[in-house]
């Protein structure tokens, strides 16, 4: 994990944030998955990703991710870029978040209550 | 314009390409509908204000953070005393933009990484066509990726500035969610 450079946590904490929210009520169909997987090859590709962190992020599906995988990642993550960068990351996270949240139109408690417990964390 | 009007747009412009700018007004425009209220709901229950109103036009890191509640822990006063108030133009705010200056000073970021996008492709054939890939070439193929990804990198964290690298990945970050959007939408 040391070894994974600053871009590639970016793109493994994006994976990581957008499959535990798309999880997080309950449903995770076949279309869900198969997006998930051609958004993660489409970062890998943006991001050139070498061969073992694609094969970490490829094993993302098979991981239990929680909710304090995600605060801790982000943080890990926020913490190694400027200032300035971090409060994009963050921004973008969060817009992220939102629309995944907001995306089915039902007011889930489960994707609320992740959502904002992902906000006390990290603001 | 709508959401979905934007994203179509978007991808007909071929993602917009303007970099960080892009990224922000896309947020910006995205934030006037989705975003603000959770934060929003935490800061009350903090006791503290927010700043939700947006002005379209006047996109700053500032003005998306405060409309989404970001930075309230220090309060609107942190923006106040810094000199920056929602109500002042753009115009006086040219060097967040100049520290952010787009692509143009990027472009080799799309001259140097073409083969990337290409290459993980190539370990899916070489049983098929052992005899046009051989060994000497695929070991040699990733050494000046590996050499570019670092200059990258090195861009992304050493000054404060965005790299192409991690200007790319927001704004497929950015596309990804407004995909998900698209697909929950009309899964049900």
């Amino acid at each position: 994990m040391e070894d994974i450079r600053t871009l590639e946590k970016v793109i493994r904490l994006v994976a990581k944030t957008g499959l535990f929210f798309a999880k997080v009520d309950g449903e995770y169909s076949d279309r869900e998955r198969a997006f998930l997987q051609a958004y993660i090859d489409q970062l890998v590709n943006a991001g050139g990703t070498p061969e073992e962190v694609q094969a970490l992020i490829g094993n993302i599906e098979e991981q239990n991710i929680t909710l304090d995988n995600v605060v801790a990642d982000t943080r890990e993550v926020l913490q190694c870029l400027p200032d300035n960068d971090a409060r994009i990351v963050k921004i973008t996270l969060y817009s992220y978040i939102s629309d995944i949240v907001a995306a089915d139109g039902d007011d889930c408690p489960a994707e609320k209550a992740a959502f904002e417990a992902w906000c006390e964390a990290l603001y | 314009m709508g959401l979905l009007e934007s994203i179509i747009r978007s991808a007909q412009e071929g993602g917009g390409g303007g970099g960080l700018e892009d990224i922000l007004e896309q947020l910006g425009r995205r934030g006037q509908s989705t975003t603000g209220s959770t934060l929003d709901e935490i800061q009350r229950r903090r006791g503290q204000q927010s700043g939700t109103s947006y002005d379209e036009g006047d996109i700053s890191i500032e003005d998306l953070e405060r409309q989404m509640g970001i930075g309230k822990k220090n309060g609107n006063t942190e923006y106040n005393t810094g000199g920056y108030t929602q109500s002042q133009p753009y115009q006086q705010y040219p060097q967040e933009y100049q520290q952010y200056p787009q692509q143009q000073q990027y472009p080799q970021e799309y001259q140097q990484y073409p083969q990337q996008q290409q290459y993980p492709q190539q370990q899916q054939y070489p049983q098929q066509y052992p005899q046009q890939y051989p060994q000497q070439e695929t070991t040699t193929i990733p050494m000046p990726q590996e050499e570019e990804q670092e200059q990258e990198v090195g861009q992304t964290t050493g000054g404060g500035m965005f790299g192409g690298g991690l200007t790319s990945i927001l704004k497929v970050i950015g596309m990804g969610a407004l995909a998900m959007y698209i697909l929950k939408k009309f899964r049900k």
